[in-house]
């Protein structure tokens, strides 16, 4: 299939958001339609900007580490995994092995956690209210687990520099509890998945529609799961030290439309609690952290992990008192997003906004923008700030 | 007669009045039960949001032709009112009124108001969202900008020339094998024998007999697939699940009644009340050959029967996706293909 072509006029422009309750997160998409069919979009992803980065900047790094959590409330432990596993890259902590245990476990779990909500999404904007409850009803058992682990259902600060907090070690009763309640789940979100798959009513409005070519994914670097339903066979958790003990396949689908979006995430959360049942039967003994190192000044350190969304980049360094110097963050939704914009592009008006989510936006992540004039950081007053979007800047 | 005509007009659109204030409740019951939730309580979407409505603080829509946009629903409820009336048994003395085509002719009108509806509403969730977009890099600048509303009275116009075939199709099944656009004629074919009503007075429990002595076109081949084609075109005319792409939510949110709020909202939930009984109750009535008369024991069965069909709607609706044009085309076309095949059965059954 080639590239698709982006028509030079369309009969009428549908504009869409900011508010609109088929976005769960704010922004605008503007729809170019013949009659129903869409023949050109354009995404403005950056209505709102948290400021996170900057917020960042020259904390002590423990406290500012947290604050990576709050940048988004449904993958929060995997953003505080990565900047804290930034920093013992730099300064070279070894990270106890039951410890890395754990974080794989919670990530594995927010994982499931995160393609629940986006099949429950898909299917409240494909109107199937049903499947969109059932979704969300296997999503509580995952919020469940997710509690029993960390006490916490959204931000669960498991991770610390040197390992993971004592109160989130995994005993035997917390053990059993997910030992048993994960064999009834696998068992519930197969189920779930075999139901999706082979409703015809379903597949009517997901098979064909979004497509995005393996070309126009690799094109628009399109990354995570979304970027595996178009055949791109990359997975971070293959390359990770913290996974290599982990029988797990990495799902790859060809078709690159709707249906593949769904049915990848829904096949990924089934590997998923295979890796939490294979790291809990084999969870090592020992410590949980190390916490005998020292702050010092570090150079720019990187981090790259899967997840769920996608790839995830952070970046900082630390000051010789052990404080933030240029944190960065780059989220999948990025990417993710643009490349919808071109997948859209043939469907009706109403499948546009499918494929929009069928690639899992997430806006609180993405949002964020540090600006840098003459080599130094510029701080906008919230005047300048109103106006520069006023002007849709 | 007069005294019974008067009674007629005043107590049976009360009936369905109450009836309608049961029926959203009822819906929402069944989908929330299979959906493993508990759901509202079941006069809560039916009547007490509807009281609700009418004493929240007035808000002027953002429409061009505020009042004429706020009274279409109240026009739609009393052209559901006037379609209950000509199924009455009490109003067929009127002449022409209490035929099939005339009950066509109100439908239409409600379809139109749907139309109208969205062409008279501008909401600020899409085109006059404040955020300036147009100086962005788009290849297309300056196009004309289409509010959610417009949208969808293109697409209620595309529901009424494609959507509303199955329905009507179905409505003529009963007229075909009553040879007879009225309903007297249709309902008398069936068993029933209006005559009977009117000595009966209000109260007559011997006439509860009279139901089980009925021969429902219902229970013959081309009554079975007529009503089964009926069913879809019911689903088509009110735009719910899967053919409510006119108000699909993942675009065009709440389609035509997206500015409606307070009382004027109150009003659109109460046509909508009025659409859901008056589609049941032709149903029956043609059908069944049952219909709204003024004998309270055969009124009380009559609502009754009206709850089923929004519960089988419940149940669909439940487990469908909203289907977009590349779906509603071919269903409306397959099933107007039976309803004609029902027609057709129908002729050589008179013949």
């Amino acid at each position: 299939m080639g590239e698709k072509e982006r028509k030079e006029s369309a009969e009428v422009e549908v504009p869409v958001g900011l508010l609109h309750p088929a976005m769960l997160e704010p922004y605008r998409a503007r729809f170019f339609v013949n009659d129903e069919l869409i023949v050109d979009c354009e995404l403005t992803l950056d209505p709102y900007h948290k400021g996170i980065e900057r917020i960042m900047e020259g904390m002590p790094v423990e406290k500012g580490l947290i604050i990576t959590e709050r940048i988004c409330g449904i993958c929060s432990h995997i953003h505080l995994w990565n900047g804290t596993r930034a920093v013992e890259r730099g300064l070279r902590i070894k990270v106890p092995e039951r410890a890395d245990y754990i974080r794989v476990i919670m990530a594995e779990l927010e994982r499931l956690h995160s393609h629940l909500i986006y099949l429950a999404h898909a299917m409240e904007v494909l109107g199937h209210e049903t499947m969109c409850m059932r979704a969300f009803t296997l999503r509580e058992d995952v919020m469940d687990l997710l509690y029993i682990i960390s006490g916490n259902r959204v931000h669960y600060a498991v991770p610390i520099i040197g390992g993971i907090r004592p109160r989130c070690d995994i005993d035997e009763f917390r053990m059993s509890e997910l030992h048993n309640r994960l064999s009834k789940l696998d068992i519930k979100i197969g189920d779930y998945a075999n139901r999706v798959i082979n409703d015809s009513l379903i597949m009517s409005r997901v098979k064909g529609t979004g497509v995005l070519t393996k070309e126009e994914a690799i094109k628009y670097a399109t990354p995570g799961p979304t970027g595996r339903a178009s055949g791109i066979n990359i997975d971070l958790r293959k390359k990770m030290k913290e996974y290599k003990t982990f029988d797990f396949n990495v799902i790859v689908l060809d078709d690159g439309d709707n249906k593949d979006r769904v049915v990848a995430r829904a096949l990924e959360s089934i590997e998923s609690v295979k890796i939490i049942k294979q790291a809990l039967e084999s969870l090592p003994s020992g410590p949980i952290s190390d916490r005998s190192f020292q702050l010092k000044e570090m150079k720019f350190s990187t981090s790259y992990i899967e997840a769920p969304r996608g790839e995830i980049y952070d970046s900082l360094a630390l000051d010789e008192t052990g404080r933030i110097r240029n944190y960065q963050n780059r989220t999948p939704t990025l990417t993710a997003m643009a490349s919808m914009e071109i997948a859209c592009i043939g469907d009706q008006l109403t499948d546009g906004m499918l494929t929009m989510a069928s690639c899992d936006p997430c806006l609180a992540c993405t949002n964020r923008a540090i600006v840098v004039e003459n080599g130094k950081e510029r701080i906008f007053t919230e005047e300048e700030v109103k106006s520069l979007i006023r002007r849709g800047l | 007669m007069m005294i019974e005509f008067i009674l007629a007009t005043l107590l049976i659109p009360f009936a369905a009045l109450i009836t309608g204030f049961i029926i959203p409740g009822l819906e929402r019951k069944v989908q929330a039960r299979i959906q493993q939730r508990i759901g509202p309580p079941i006069l809560t979407p039916g009547f007490w949001a509807v009281l609700k409505f009418i004493y929240k603080e007035k808000i002027q829509p953002n429409s061009p032709m505020p009042r004429l946009f706020h009274s279409l629903p109240i026009i739609g409820v009393f052209v559901m009112f006037f379609a209950v009336l000509f199924t009455t048994p009490e109003w067929w003395v009127v002449n022409t009124l209490g035929t099939v085509v005339a009950v066509v002719g109100l439908l239409k009108v409600i379809e139109f108001l749907f139309m109208a509806m969205g062409s008279f509403s501008r909401s600020i969730l899409s085109v006059s969202m404040p955020y300036a977009d147009q100086v962005k890099g788009a290849v297309m600048k300056g196009e004309y900008r289409r509010f959610f509303e417009q949208q969808s009275v293109l697409r209620a116009f595309k529901m009424i020339t494609i959507g509303s075939f199955p329905m009507y199709v179905a409505m003529f099944v009963p007229v075909i094998l009553a040879k007879s656009i009225n309903f007297s004629d249709i309902v008398a074919y069936q068993g029933f024998d209006s005559t009977l009503i009117f000595p009966g007075g209000v109260i007559d429990l011997l006439y509860l007999e009279k139901i089980f002595a009925l021969k429902p076109i219902l229970f013959t081949l081309p009554g079975l697939l007529a009503a089964f084609v009926y069913f879809i075109g019911y689903l088509m005319m009110l735009n719910e699940y899967p053919f409510s792409i006119e108000k699909a939510k993942s675009d065009v949110i709440e389609g035509p009644s997206l500015e409606y709020a307070s009382w004027a909202r109150g009003g659109y939930y109460l046509m909508r009340e009025a659409i859901l009984f008056v589609l049941s109750s032709i149903f029956i009535t043609i059908f069944i050959g049952l219909p709204p008369t003024l004998n309270l024991p055969l009124l009380i069965v009559h609502c009754v029967l009206c709850l089923i069909m929004p519960i089988l709607f419940s149940v669909v609706s439940a487990f469908s996706p909203i289907f977009t044009f590349k779906q509603v085309y071919p269903v409306s076309m397959g099933f107007t293909a039976i309803g004609f095949l029902a027609m057709v059965v129908s002729l050589i059954m008179v013949i």
